[in-house]
């Protein structure tokens, strides 16, 4: 799972020149994830992961790391 | 979009991004930089060419990047302001051909200065022509490799039938659009048209409560749309006498990577529509969630994927064929209630110029008429700046400030009319 947000969010969404040193606790809004791009992110998530991730969870407590995305997609799954 | 601009009485689709410095830059350096701009990116010189219906870029042989340097005050002349200056220079005429596609134009006036980049708008998009205020003065031969244009690079990948079916889905929300009558604005047509300015700038106290406001109302995806929407309440508290039935104004996708600094040239956004009945204006509350689940709704339907083909459309069609698809509605009207963009914080936040600490920023734009007013929101060092550009004759002054007031009244979220 990591993996494919990772790529989504680097071929897609945010430009880093080195996204392989990219940690999971690193910060995605300071790498340069915006409004749109959150958005995009979502509705990503929702279709490749089967989730619905409700609007009033999108918060940095949520999306500031890939770690945290992870854990949040795996908390509304099992709510799911 | 030059073409109705012109037909407006405007000089052009010429665009302008301002950078207030503090002190005034080596005009030799400036010189120097605009020469190693130019041999990194000669389509900066460049002329229009038109090639049967299609326009291309042709290298015409010039080698200079148009740099001018001007006085405030000339003899025999009235005194003018930095703003007027510049909008003389927005409103010189040049014909399209022949216009060059990037100016950049010091104005020096007791120990500070400014920095216009005059931009014609085919070569680049808003942030197209930030990222060449970036690359004229970080001149870093070192930095990262251009990236492929990133329109293109989503059209390449749809197949014939994909671009019919999302250009099918584009014609299908622009008629679900249209069964709206926009809201527009404008009062009068103008005897002699020519842009207008007023810029208002919030202070870091002012500006940190807006986006505090934002995130609050549209969340963290949709500070633009807060914008649009005190944009539209502000309207409608000063023009009750406007017809129609709804507010609508389209607002940019930008399709390259957060952060990426290519590409520059050619178009690389898409755009979005949001509409509200005057009914859903008059609710604040009511209002931001119905644009925060528009919005939503659009990006899920991919709706601003939808109009890249659209738009790719006007390479096959007549001016005025895809205009009237894109921007005319059947009620005989413009779509746009007013034409908006939030750039946001410039990135890489320019800290220094040519050795002057920038103080300010702000964009300037022309338009079409109607609706012949654009408000231009962006951010820089902490501090929010709204430029409104206009047809002058449009609009009154006291109309202007009553707009601007109400529009700053509402992004503060203090308390207004019901």
């Amino acid at each position: 799972m990591m993996q494919k947000l990772k790529s989504f969010i680097f071929q897609e969404l945010v430009f880093i020149e080195n996204p392989e040193t990219f940690a999971p606790t690193d910060s995605l809004l300071e790498a340069g994830l915006d409004s749109m791009g959150i958005m995009r992110l979502v509705l990503f998530i929702e279709e490749e992961f089967g989730v619905t991730l409700p609007d009033n969870e999108l918060a940095p407590e949520n999306m500031e790391t890939l770690q945290l995305l992870e854990a949040w997609i795996n908390r509304r799954r099992q709510a799911n | 979009m030059d073409h109705e601009i012109r037909a407006s009485g405007l000089a052009g689709n010429f665009c302008g991004v301002v950078l207030e410095l503090d002190g005034v830059p080596d005009r030799d350096l400036v010189a120097q930089h605009c020469r190693q701009f130019v041999q990194r990116f000669p389509r900066s010189v460049a002329r229009l060419a038109r090639r049967g219906r299609q326009y291309t870029w042709r290298d015409d042989g010039v080698a200079e990047l148009p740099f001018y340097s001007h006085a405030l005050a000339e003899p025999g002349a009235a005194p003018r302001t930095r703003e007027q200056l510049f909008l003389q220079i927005l409103n010189r005429p040049a014909p399209a051909l022949e216009a060059a596609p990037v100016e950049l134009h010091l104005v020096e006036q007791a120990g500070s200065s400014a920095l216009l980049l005059r931009w014609f708008h085919p070569l680049c998009d808003a942030k197209g022509a930030e990222l060449l205020l970036h690359h004229l003065f970080q001149p870093d031969t070192a930095a990262a490799p251009a990236q492929p244009p990133a329109l293109e690079t989503l059209l390449n990948k749809w197949s014939l039938w994909e671009k019919a079916r999302l250009a099918w889905q584009a014609f299908g929300s622009i008629r679900e659009l249209d069964k709206q009558a926009s809201i527009l604005p404008v009062a009068a047509a103008p005897s002699a048209p020519a842009l207008g300015l007023k810029l208002v700038s919030l202070d870091q106290e002012q500006s940190a409560r807006v986006m505090s406001q934002a995130v609050g109302h549209t969340g963290m995806t949709g500070i633009s749309l807060y914008f649009i929407g005190c944009l539209m309440r502000a309207l409608e508290q000063t023009g009750s006498d406007a017809t129609g039935d709804a507010y609508c104004v389209p607002y940019a996708m930008n399709l390259r990577r957060s952060k990426a600094l290519y590409p520059l040239f050619g178009n690389q956004v898409s755009f979005l529509f949001a509409q509200a009945s005057r009914r859903l204006v008059r609710s604040r509350e009511a209002l931001f969630t119905h644009l925060r689940d528009q919005n939503r709704e659009a990006i899920r339907q991919r709706k601003d994927y939808a109009m890249l083909p659209l738009m790719q459309l006007g390479s096959w069609l007549t001016l005025q064929k895809h205009g009237r698809i894109v921007r005319d509605s059947p009620h005989g009207r413009e779509r746009s209630s007013v034409w908006f963009s939030y750039t946001g914080d410039m990135y890489p936040e320019p800290t220094h110029i040519a050795g002057c600490p920038v103080t300010g920023l702000y964009q300037l734009s022309p338009v079409t008429l109607p609706p012949a007013l654009c408000l231009l929101a962006s951010r820089h060092a902490g501090r929010i700046i709204l430029s409104y550009n206009y047809i002058e004759g449009c609009f009154n002054e006291e109309w202007l400030e009553l707009l601007t007031q109400a529009v700053t009244t509402e992004l503060l979220g203090r308390k207004t009319a019901p």
